[in-house]
């Protein structure tokens, strides 16, 4: 209890800290929260690469856009839904980019090869499980865009059926829903990608 | 059975993923990156304004505007011109005048 007390009480102190624009403020937010966000990117995108920019572009929006936070949730939660909607905002402006990429020859943009890695080797997973593990993630990101959120904040960060929900903003109810609908299309798009 | 198998051994291979680390110096590379962002919003502007493309296409703007203007003054100076052609002709009617009077009156 009192830790949780004191917790939260570091917690405001860090906003006070990051609205006056304190950079040991926004130092200490990074390293506290850096394996958070690259963890939960990395989960949507998986790209190394991609996820450490898109990383970095998090903490720069959260240091901006600090007044407006209005502690509805914790500062924890706040920065997951900047997260999970960076990566999706991300993901997103990929496909377009990919699918307006015929036109780039026309214009002379030089951007980068825009070919998508066939496997993601995850680098938390253990080495005989790699294979599996990639095939999972290469099903997940056939799934709709809430069943992915719901599952791979659940599985891969860990967080409580509750936890998501906050980050979801939606019942608890409608998470394990989620979950459940997730799971069940996941066994269906495994069995095609094997063929069985 | 064992195709069941296989898909619930993958749909477990993720109850034991450790968390991966980004890299060490990220602090610093956000810090390089806001910096950076600061500095650049001037830069951004110029390099979207200069560009080949964007100075074909100011060009081509200027002369449209240019053509457009020079039309617009050509036909305000013909109208003009044909506003001011029957005053001319008469004051050249009337300044001649004096002189064909002085040469008609007989001596």
């Amino acid at each position: 209890m009192l830790d949780l007390e004191f917790k939260q009480m570091v917690e405001k102190e860090l906003i006070i800290e990051l609205k006056r624009g304190d950079e040991a403020a926004f130092q200490a937010l990074v390293s506290s929260r850096q394996t958070l966000v690259y963890n939960t990117v990395l989960g949507f995108l998986q790209n190394q690469e991609d996820a450490e920019d898109v990383t970095q572009d998090i903490f720069i929006k959260v240091f901006e856009s600090i007044h407006q936070f209005k502690g509805d949730s914790t500062l924890t939660t706040w920065i997951y839904r900047i997260a999970v909607t960076s990566s999706f905002e991300f993901l997103r402006r990929k496909k377009r980019k990919k699918r307006f990429g015929f036109m780039s020859p026309l214009f002379g943009e030089q951007n980068e090869p825009t070919i998508e890695i066939a496997d993601f080797f995850h680098p938390g997973i253990a080495l005989d499980q790699r294979e599996n593990a990639s095939m999972l993630f290469k099903a997940i990101k056939k799934l709709p865009e809430n069943q992915q959120i719901a599952f791979l904040l659940n599985k891969v960060e860990g967080l409580s059926y509750q936890e998501v929900s906050k980050v979801m903003n939606t019942s608890f109810s409608a998470v394990e829903s989620l979950i459940h609908r997730a799971k069940i299309n996941l066994r269906e798009i495994l069995k095609n990608l094997y063929n069985l | 059975m064992n195709s069941k198998n296989t898909i619930e051994e993958v749909l477990q291979s993720l109850e034991n993923i450790q968390r991966a680390e980004p890299s060490p110096f990220l602090y610093t590379r956000i810090k390089g990156r806001m910096i950076r962002n600061e500095k650049s919003l001037l830069n951004i502007i110029l390099h979207t304004i200069i560009t080949p493309k964007s100075v074909l296409c100011i060009t081509c703007i200027v002369i449209i505007i240019n053509g457009y203007f020079l039309s617009n003054k050509i036909k305000e100076q013909s109208a003009l011109a044909e506003k001011a052609q029957p005053i001319a002709v008469e004051y050249v009617h009337q300044s001649l005048n004096p002189y064909e009077t002085t040469n008609d009156s007989p001596q």
